[in-house]
């Protein structure tokens, strides 16, 4: 069951280059923390090593693709990873925030299908957060 | 409102601000941390250097599969001959070093030099050139 998340459980790092936050979904919940929630806490810490690596690394600089890859180019989707966990994010618009939407497992070579609908559910996630964003409703709902 | 506004506002503590409070999972982060550093810089001056994995190979007298592995994962677990060895390679010192935790400024002012001396963008690009030059 989905969890009703507030504004406060949004941050998740402040990096010197880049921000990361979870995506909040319409009926106010954060699926990629209720998926982060469910890892035991190596995993959990794999994760945030991710985010903080990334987070600091200079614009224009790849990161480090056994923690960041690329899973769709337009619009730019990404995966952060936890060992086989991976996490979705998109970037906003106009800033160096990535926003961290969906969970999946990567357990083969190939991105399988679990891991296309996950990208699929980013995307949508996407346009969702950059029309809220837009109309002044994302962040504007409590 | 965007993201930057909308944290600026709430103010509340971050994920791993709340994590690092448990000083166990703040220990593990941080050597993730740095093991991914070390593999990114050592990456960066593969690329800085314009040396492939095949090449470092070869100048290392290892399999391109230990490499891949060095570059994997794999130097999480090297010894500092194995670091000293594959930043001699690359034309490179190894040096390892001890800093104060406490002293922030002067841990981020240290990162920063060593950053931008590594890997801003006109550095890469000079050194690309005085290779070709060469």
């Amino acid at each position: 069951m989905p969890t009703k998340r507030t504004d406060r459980e949004l941050t998740i790092h402040v990096g010197q280059h880049r921000s990361f936050e979870w995506y909040w979904a319409p009926k106010g919940t954060m699926p990629g923390l209720d998926a982060y929630d469910d890892l035991p806490a190596r995993e959990q810490d794999d994760f945030l090593a991710s985010v903080i690596h990334w987070g600091g690394v200079p614009p224009g600089i790849r990161p480090l693709q056994t923690r960041i890859n690329d899973e769709h180019d337009d619009p730019l989707i990404v995966a952060i990873k936890a060992g086989k966990h991976r996490f979705t994010a998109f970037r906003e618009e106009h800033g160096s925030t990535w926003i961290v939407s969906h969970h999946y497992l990567k357990e083969g070579q190939r991105r399988d299908k679990t891991g296309d609908r996950a990208i699929k559910r980013a995307i949508a996630a996407r346009t969702d957060y950059c029309r809220k964003t837009s109309e002044g409703t994302y962040y504007e709902r409590n | 409102m965007n993201a930057t506004e909308a944290r600026k506002k709430r103010s509340s503590s971050t994920l791993v601000e709340r994590t690092r409070r448990d000083r166990n999972r703040a220990t593990r982060i941080g050597r993730l941390v740095t093991e991914a550093s070390i593999e990114h810089t050592l990456q960066q001056i593969m690329e800085i250097e314009d040396v492939s994995a095949a090449e470092l190979a070869k100048r290392v007298k290892s399999k391109p599969p230990q490499i891949s592995r060095d570059l994997h994962g794999g130097l999480s677990k090297a010894r500092v001959s194995r670091l000293a060895t594959l930043a001699g390679a690359l034309g490179y010192d190894f040096i390892p070093m001890f800093i104060p935790r406490d002293d922030l400024e002067k841990r981020r002012a240290l990162l920063d030099v060593t950053r931008d001396v590594l890997f801003k963008p006109h550095t890469r690009k000079r050194s690309r050139q005085e290779k070709a030059s060469a």
